[in-house]
This record gives C-alpha cells, structure tokens and sequence, in this order.
C-alpha cells in the first residue's frame, strides 16, 4: 500500500514536471497560440515604411557593409535542383562585388522550415535567407520578425530598375506585398506553378469534341457523357470512367472560384470572402457534377495521376508541377494518348488562374545581414538566373523576358508552352496569417460537405465557412507585436 | 467378450480423428499462408516498384514490364546516399555504444542494487515512455541548441553530438535490462561475492555474459531506432555534413508526387543493414523476448 502510495506520488510529481516543461516550451517561440484579445486585421500595430521613402535625404544604407557570409535555407531535394542551387550560389559567390558568401542549406520541407523558423525568430540564429508560403512569412511577420524588402527594392544604388521591376509577371510581383501588413514586401519570387485542366484530347475524339472546354458548360457536358462512355485505350482492370475527379485541396477550391470570378479575400477590408456568390456558383457546379455522376472524389494521394495515365479519367485539375508525373503516368503502357492541359473553365471574359508558389524571404538581423541577403536574391531573381533555374527545376519563371530563351523547353514540352501562357491571368490564394488552418479546418471540410451530400446547402455552409475563416484570421492580428 | 464389432468403431473414430486433424492443420497453415502473405506482399510492392518506370508506378502496375535496375544506381546517386550511408553508420553505431553503457549499469542498478528511492527513480523512468515523442521534440530542440543549458561549443545544430546523445540512455531499455537483472539468482552474486566480486566485476564477468539475449534485444530496438530515425536528424541538420539515410530518402518526395520508384530502391538499399542485423540477432531476440516477459 506505501509502495503503491510513493508510486502514486512520484507519478503526479512526474506529470506535473512534464505538463510545466511543455507549457514553457510552447509559450515561447509559437505565435500561433490561443490569442488573448481580438482586433481588427487593419488596426495591427506594424512598421510602416513606404517604398520609394528609403532612399530619402540620409541613405540608412549608405555605410552599411554586406555581410561577408550569408546562410539560405531552401527544400530542394533531387540531384537536378540540387545541382542548379549549388551553381547559382557558386557562382553569385565568384562574381558578386562585395565578397559575400551564400552557404545553401537544405532544411527540410516547407513544413520542417516553418516549423524550425518559429522558434528562432527574431534571434541571431535565423538564416539569412528563407524559403516560405506567403502565408508562412505572414505568420513570422506576427512577431515582426521579417525584413520589408521595401526598404531596398527601390534603393537607388542596390534596388531593382523600373525595367527589372516590370519584368516579373504582374500577379507574381504583386504576390509577396501583405496588405495586412501595411503592404510590406515580405518576399520575392524566385519560381511559380499554377493550377491547370490536365484533359485526354484522344477520349474528347472519341466522344466527339475537337478541342478542351472553356466553359463550365461544355466541361460539364463532356465529363457527363465520358463517365457513360469509356475510353478505348484505357487500362483493362483500371478504375471505372469518369469525367472529373477532385482532390479535397484548399488550391482546388481557389481555382474553382477563381474561374468563376470570385476571390478568396477582400484586400481592402482585409477579410476572407469565401461566401462570394462566385464561390457559391462554383461550388453549385462542382456539387452538381457529384450529384448526376460525372464525379468523384480523389481517394488517394495523386489518384487523378494514376486514373488519368490508366484513361479512366478525363480531366484533373493539378498543379502545373505535375505535367512530368501525368506525362510518365500516359506514357507508362507504351501506348500512349493524346494528352495536354488549359485553362480551367472559367465564366470570366479571359481565365483565371490560380498560381502559387513559395518565395524567398529575408528574417530581419542585423543591416549587414539583411543588405547581403537582398543583394543575393536580386541575384537569385534576376532574368538570366531565374532561366536557369526554371529549366532545372521544372517551374515556370517569373520573368516575363525569360520566354525569349525558353523556346527550347516549349519545343519539347508544348504542354509547358501550354501552361506557360496563361501565366499572365495568375492570381494567388490570400497570403494571411493561419491560412494554413483555414485550410486544413475550414475550407477542406466544407468542401468535403458539399460533394458527399448532393443536398447541402453550399451558400449557408460558405456563409459558416467565412465567419470561422476570419475568426481564424483576427485570432492570429491579435498577436501582432 | 465379442470385440468384432468394437474394431471397426475404434478404427472408425480413429480414422475421424486423423481427418479432423488434417482439417485442423490444413486450416491451420492456411491461416499461416495468409498472414506469410500479408506480410511479404508489402516487400514484394517495395521490390517491384524500385525496378519499375516512374510511369508504372503512378499507374499502379503489380509487376515491371521490364526490370530498371538502373533505378539503384539513380537513387544511390540523387540521394547521395554514399555519403549518408556513412553518416548513418557512424551515427548508429555511436548511439548504440552509449545506449548500452547506459543500459547496462542502471539497468543493473535497478535490478540489483537497494539503495535510497530506487522505486520512485525507477517510477519517474517509467513515467517518461509515457510522454509521446512530438511532444518531447521542440523541448529537446533547445536544449540541442543550447537555449536551456549551456553546451560546449554553444549548439550541437548540424553537430554528430546532436544525433547520437539524446539517443544514448533509453528508458524502455534499461527497463528491459532490468526486468532480465532482477531475475538473476542471488545465490550467484553471493558466490562471486566470497570470490571478491565488486558489483562491476559481478556484472562485467557473471551477469552480462548470461544476459547476450536481452542485450542483444536492446541492440536490436536501438539499431532499427537509430538507423531508422527521420523527423530529429531532420530537425537538427540544416546541412548534409550528418545527414543520415533516411533523410536523404526523404529528397524523393516532391510537393507534386514521389519519385516512388527511386524511392522504393533507396527503400531496399536502407533495408539491408536491418535485415542483416535481424538475421544476425534473431535466436537471442527472440530469447530476450520470452525471458523478459515482453510480448510484442
């Protein structure tokens, strides 16, 4: 009976010393803790600096001396980029002036970055440069802990000309400027991919059309008759036909509504606007689509790829970063179809599409270290080097004059050209703060709501869905330090 | 007595029991067949899918249309698994040489010594398999970094040191250990105490060299941890300087889809070491097992 006593003890000793280490461990470093208080997005107390004030009467950066050694965490994996990032430091640390030394270290995933980014914040620890969401960079920037590129973008002897300025494809410039933060610019991109239809021309043949749809009409139509009507070259034993297949994916949602005309987020009142009756008619369309038998759910990671290459399904809406998958996954029989991709159908006089992709950003340090940080991702940045980077990574630039030394990529690939195309009707998911829990919590349960149940009631489940998005999203404003 | 007519009944009942046993067994190995295939499907998968096209294994095939045996060759090279595969070796084996050391004597403490609240130090080693590993993690994190206490070198980030310490003392080990230990008859450390035996002569001469089972056991859950170990080798490596294997495996999954063929084949080359160690330990394993009084 003691025995068990001094047991009992000695495990509530134990539990209490426990549950005391993880409550300190966390209230440290997470800014994505339960808030205390909540306030307006726009009301959030952060540094403002306009761009073209920087360089005023007194230079802040006329006697700062670049930072002779620099670290960059990134994630890319895969010899191929891996080579392509060692070149680019390689040789920005042989030609830069300023005797700056880039060391590229790879930190994991985009997961693994954030994760690692957050407990470091605002500490000399940080790397110089890093790779992040704009989403993912918001959150940091709730502990101020980010470097507004402003300061430096228009500087005179370091920043970037009119022309260098211009040349990024509008949205992809526009993409890293935070309006809840005063439009401080947190990032720059280095590399894009987008959303595209992947559709079987051979399939549309059969079924007698000549070319992909443009409207949600005709897609509609085709995807109908093609789950009545399979495919002659599809894989005996492979899954039945269908015409449309959707992954329960944040992007998938983005790129619906977007084709709709829609957006997910109003930039001037800075709120979420899930509910648009954009968004409404799009997902109305998708439900219909479930409900006549013309869809389905992905119901494992990369499905549509599988069904796709297998010609059980006709169109897939994916990442642009996936044309070599679906390009393997048609070829793997040796007979392979007539494949390409477009634009996602759209109502809108031209398409919208939704593009996204991680920039490189700079955690505030010291002058120093940001100056060479700067210095080295306007290298990163510019045209020549973003070419080579683009083909060596699979991504599409962000430089517009980049397509001028791409004609060998579009020759080989003219799905690519394709997709490369529509570039210029990018627009991109809101880079808020707790996007990532929007996502996974809000956006992806509803849409799992409105498929499985033909009779839902996709403007009230909208309507619930904005309200938790942006109390989601003033949550994380009342952190803001 | 007339035992005409018992003779065909007992051979009868005889030749109902033989066929009731047969049923028995065959249904028995059948039952054996199906779970030896469940269980080897998953090698056969990993095997197939390294020799296939990545075009095949989106699509799902069982089988290669043609073997890519150059897929080894690919992985090894993409992963850079020449030099992980070094890192992980050496990583391995540090943490295993500090994990038995620690092992060993408190095991042997707890099992053999009375001294001042060993129940209650045994209770509070207990408590600590019952904290789950993520929770564990950001806390362990600084402490590596050397935000909570002081380190030499001030972090161990990117450090051998990061990989292999926090790894070296165990508790479920030193419980296993113990509960071997504790069964030890006093009668023998009474014997080898009129012979002049200290408690480390006793324990280095007597105990360990009936002990090769559970140590070996020990071994064997420490090497698969260690050589198996992602998410902290991940966390406290920014560069590939101790990158171990399975990070580097990691390299094969991109955000639009895995490379699992090459994956797959860098799979089956991380495996070999297991299999080896596993075949090598596998009679002592088993004995750990049963004598600790562990069930799987």
């Amino acid at each position: 009976m003691r025995r068990t006593s001094v047991l009992f003890v000695a495990v509530i000793l134990i539990a209490s010393l426990v549950l005391g280490a993880c409550a300190k461990a966390t209230e440290a470093p997470a800014p994505t803790e339960a808030p205390v208080k909540t306030e307006a997005p726009t009301e959030a107390p952060v540094v403002t600096e306009a761009p073209t004030e920087a360089p005023t009467e007194v230079d802040p950066w006329a006697d700062v001396v670049p930072a002779k050694e620099i670290v960059w965490w990134h994630q890319h994996t895969g010899s191929k980029r891996e080579a392509a990032i060692a070149k680019i430091v390689e040789d920005f640390n042989k030609t830069n002036p300023y005797g700056i030394t880039v060391k590229a270290e790879y930190a994991g995933s985009y997961g693994d970055i954030f994760n690692k980014m957050l407990p470091i914040l605002n500490t000399p620890d940080v790397p110089d440069v890093v790779v992040g969401y704009q989403n993912q960079v918001a959150t940091y920037q709730l502990a101020n802990a980010m470097f507004d590129m402003n300061e430096l973008i228009n500087h005179p002897k370091y920043g970037l000309t009119k022309e260098e300025q211009e040349d990024f494809f509008p949205g992809f410039f526009a993409q890293d400027v935070l309006s809840l933060f005063n439009n401080q610019r947190l990032g720059l991109a280095p590399n894009r991919s987008m959303e595209v239809m992947y559709y079987n021309m051979d399939w549309l043949k059969e079924l007698g059309y000549d070319a992909p749809p443009t409207t949600p009409e005709q897609f509609k139509e085709m995807a109908c008759k093609a789950a009545k009507t399979p495919f002659s070259g599809a894989t005996e034993g492979a899954a039945s036909p269908i015409g449309y297949e959707l992954s329960i994916d944040t992007s998938r949602f983005a790129s619906w509504t977007f084709a709709f005309g829609g957006d997910m987020f109003d930039y001037t009142a800075n709120q979420f606007t899930l509910n648009s009756d954009a968004a409404v008619q799009a997902w109305t369309f998708i439900q219909s689509l479930f409900a006549e038998g013309c869809a389905r759910l992905v119901t494992e990671n990369y499905g549509d790829q599988t069904d796709f290459g297998n010609g059980t399904l006709l169109f897939s809406v994916g990442s642009s970063s996936g044309l070599p998958y679906y390009g393997d996954a048609v070829a793997a029989d040796g007979t392979p179809f007539e494949w390409s991709v477009a634009a996602i159908p759209h109502t809108t006089p031209d398409p919208v599409q939704n593009v996204y992709g991680a920039s490189v950003s700079i955690p505030k340090s010291t002058p120093e270290r940001e100056l060479a940080a700067w210095l080295f991702v306007k290298y990163y940045t510019s045209a020549d080097v973003n070419a080579e980077w683009a083909k060596a990574s699979g991504y599409f630039p962000v430089k517009q004059s980049v397509a001028a030394k791409f004609q060998d990529v579009f020759d080989a690939n003219p799905a690519y050209k394709t997709a490369f195309d529509l570039l210029k009707f990018g627009k991109f998911e809101p880079p808020v703060p707790g996007y990532d829990f929007v996502r996974d919590n809000v956006i992806e349960p509803v849409m799992t709501n409105i498929v499985d149940d033909p009779t839902a009631d996709v403007k009230a489940l909208l309507d619930q869905a904005n309200i938790d998005a942006n109390a989601i999203l003033a949550e994380q404003m009342a952190q803001v330090k | 007595m007339d035992n005409s007519a018992a003779l065909p009944t007992q051979r009868k009942e005889k030749n109902e029991n033989q066929a009731g046993r047969i049923v028995g067994k065959v249904f028995l190995y059948l039952i054996l067949l199906i779970g030896a295939v469940i269980f080897i499907f998953p090698f056969f998968w990993m095997i197939s899918n390294s020799l296939m096209t990545l075009g095949e294994t989106i699509t799902r095939q069982l089988v290669p249309k043609v073997p890519q045996w150059v897929n080894y060759k690919e992985a090894w090279d993409q992963a850079n698994f020449s030099k992980y595969f070094v890192n992980s070796v050496l990583v391995t084996l540090g943490t295993l040489t500090g994990l038995l050391f620690t092992s060993i004597l408190a095991g042997y403490a707890f099992g053999r010594i009375d001294f001042k609240g060993k129940n209650i130090l045994f209770g509070i080693f207990l408590a600590t398999m019952m904290i789950p590993e993520s929770v564990t993690l950001i806390p362990n994190y600084l402490l590596i970094r050397g935000n909570i206490i002081p380190l030499p070198g001030g972090t161990w980030i990117n450090t051998y040191w990061a990989l292999t310490i926090p790894f070296m003392a165990n508790a479920f080990s030193i419980f296993l250990l113990r509960q071997f230990f504790a069964q030890i008859p006093d009668e023998l450390w009474d014997a080898a105490r009129i012979d002049g035996c200290d408690h480390l002569r006793f324990l280095v001469q007597v105990v360990m060299p009936i002990s090769k089972a559970p140590i070996m056991t020990v071994l064997l859950f420490g090497f698969t941890a260690s050589w198996n170990a992602f998410q902290w080798p991940l966390l406290v490596t920014t560069r590939d300087t101790w990158r171990p294997l399975m990070v580097g495996l990691y390299g094969f999954v991109q955000e639009a889809g895995p490379y699992t063929h090459w994956l797959m084949a860098g799979a089956v080359i991380t495996i070999i070491p297991i299999l080896i160690v596993y075949f090598l330990t596998q009679k002592q394993f088993t004995q750990g097992i049963a004598t600790t009084g562990l069930k799987g």
